[in-house]
């Protein structure tokens, strides 16, 4: 079965961009435009390899969303990443208390990001 | 007249700060007039395109909400302010004229957001296309017409090492052929050898046979008349030796001029036609190691090539990689400007709500310009590079 990352981001630049750079990788990229769109889809049995959202999404944001993923059986420790235009301190802590792995900020580095991506999900 | 004179200059100097705030949230420098910087984001769109409060229309501003967001004057706006002033009607028209110059910055953002993101969805799906060509192109590179020079360059070798095999076995053929041909001509050699032999001992015989009539002739003379008849014989037999001596002499001499014969022809014809056979072997095992080193350079070449070519699509994929990462940017603008148009909103009520007491010609409750300014110094989404905090982009979490 092939890997999955689910991206998650009410941009579709955003959305297109993180697919379009992770199809370089062995993983299938899917998108949400919202956190309850991908939560749903999770809900209905969609289990990705790697999670990646945006922060500030209406009405539920990416925190609550991480919050939410991992009540989910089988998604309580795939690496989820945030990616934000913010860049506190404190909102960094809070994705981390909500069981979030990784913050980044747009706009990310597309090399980076794919070297992150073969560290949290490496090819089996 | 103005109770407080500095409210005017204070006004002028919050939105100044607000201009300067969103100048620096758009990642710009500048450090000239607010009002200036304004219009000069009101000019940025042609108007054509209408947005949120553009539909509420520019003669009728909104009334006020119900919300109350931060300001003094939203936490109790029923409060007796000692400050009292009288407006001029100058004055209220003036605010009229900056609440439309914030909506019109509103709405040019606004658009300039929507179409941003329109161009880098084209941008994103143009080089998610030429990506996906470049992809295509080193596939059939590498997986087609690099196969076939492969398979073709085997082909070749297995038959110019079929065709080096053939001639090897020709030339090994061609020297046993030889080697009989040697041993038959000496088997030959051994048959003359051997007749020579029996010659010679016909001659010996015949000298023998010869010496008998000399000694029969002798003792026929010694028996005189009565060995006459003896003696005639003995004449004949003497002949008959000689003649045979004779003959085997001559055969002697054919039997030494065919083994001379044999031997030349051997020589020259063998020896002449082993040397033409081998020096042309020599010159077709020339051309074929020469065809053997032309296809493995060409194979050489195809590879360096390919390899060129993997090299070359890696880079630019990684180049492809980087600009579609760094077409976030138009997200990040976009969230800077919603972060404006905040700001705008914010400064908008405050002077709707002063515009809203135009009718007693009196400003009772002027909004705290302490907020206002508390919000222009609060950071925005995606600030430099350099101002993040903590220094990390990326960052994995313990």
């Amino acid at each position: 079965m092939t890997d999955t990352v689910l991206i998650v981001d009410d941009s579709p630049s955003i959305r297109f961009s993180i697919s379009t750079i992770l199809s370089k990788t062995h993983l299938d990229a899917q998108t949400a435009s919202s956190a309850e769109e991908a939560l749903s889809l999770m809900q209905a049995g969609l289990r990705p390899h790697i999670l990646i959202t945006d922060l500030h999404m209406g009405p539920m944001d990416g925190v609550e969303l991480i919050r939410q993923t991992r009540k989910i059986p089988g998604l309580q420790f795939i690496p989820i990443l945030m990616l934000t235009t913010e860049s506190h301190r404190a909102e960094r802590q809070e994705a981390k208390d909500a069981g979030g792995t990784g913050w980044l900020v747009k706009p990310v580095d597309g090399l980076k990001l794919l070297q992150l991506v073969a560290q949290l999900a490496p090819e089996s | 007249m103005l109770g407080r004179p500095s409210l005017k200059s204070q006004l002028a100097a919050g939105v100044a700060v607000v201009g300067a705030g969103a100048g620096h949230a758009l990642g710009l420098s500048w450090e000239g007039e607010a009002f200036s910087v304004l219009t000069g984001l009101a000019g940025l769109a042609s108007g054509a395109w209408l947005p949120r409060r553009a539909q509420e229309g520019l003669a009728a501003p909104a009334p006020v909400p119900d919300a109350k967001p931060e300001s003094a004057l939203a936490e109790n706006p029923d409060a007796p302010n000692p400050d009292v002033v009288l407006a001029p009607r100058e004055l209220f028209d003036y605010l009229e004229g900056i609440q439309r110059l914030l909506e019109r910055a509103s709405r040019d953002g606004a658009s300039v957001a929507e179409e941003t993101e329109q161009a880098a969805m084209t941008i994103i799906g143009r080089l998610h296309d030429l990506d996906g060509a470049m992809s295509s192109l080193v596939s059939c590179v590498e997986e087609g017409s690099g196969h076939d020079i492969e398979t073709i360059a085997r082909e070749a070798d297995e038959q110019i090492e079929a065709s080096a095999q053939h001639i090897a076995d020709f030339a090994a053929r061609r020297s046993r052929d030889l080697k009989k041909g040697y041993a038959e001509f000496a088997r030959i050699e051994e048959v003359a050898q051997q007749l020579a032999a029996s010659i010679a001992g016909v001659r010996g015989i015949a000298r023998q046979t010869n010496m008998l009539a000399l000694n029969a002739t002798i003792e026929a003379a010694r028996a005189g008349e009565a060995g006459a008849g003896f003696a005639v014989v003995a004449a004949e037999v003497k002949g008959q030796a000689r003649a045979c001596d004779g003959l085997a002499v001559q055969v002697e001499n054919q039997i030494g001029e065919f083994r001379a014969t044999v031997r030349t022809n051997l020589k020259r014809i063998a020896g002449a036609q082993d040397e033409a056979e081998r020096a042309d072997l020599e010159a077709i095992g020339q051309e074929i190691r020469r065809l053997n080193d032309t296809t493995q350079a060409i194979l050489s070449s195809q590879q360096t090539t390919l390899r060129m070519v993997g090299e070359r699509n890696a880079a630019i994929s990684e180049s492809l990689v980087a600009v579609i990462a760094a077409v976030q940017f138009q997200d990040v603008a976009k969230q800077r400007l919603s972060h404006l148009d905040g700001m705008f909103e914010l400064a908008h009520l405050d002077i709707e709500r002063m515009r809203a007491q135009a009718g007693d010609r009196e400003i009772k409750h002027v909004p705290d310009v302490d907020a206002l300014l508390a919000r222009v110094a609060e950071d925005g989404p995606s600030c430099p590079r350099a101002q993040i905090e903590g220094g990390l982009a990326i960052e994995l979490f313990d």
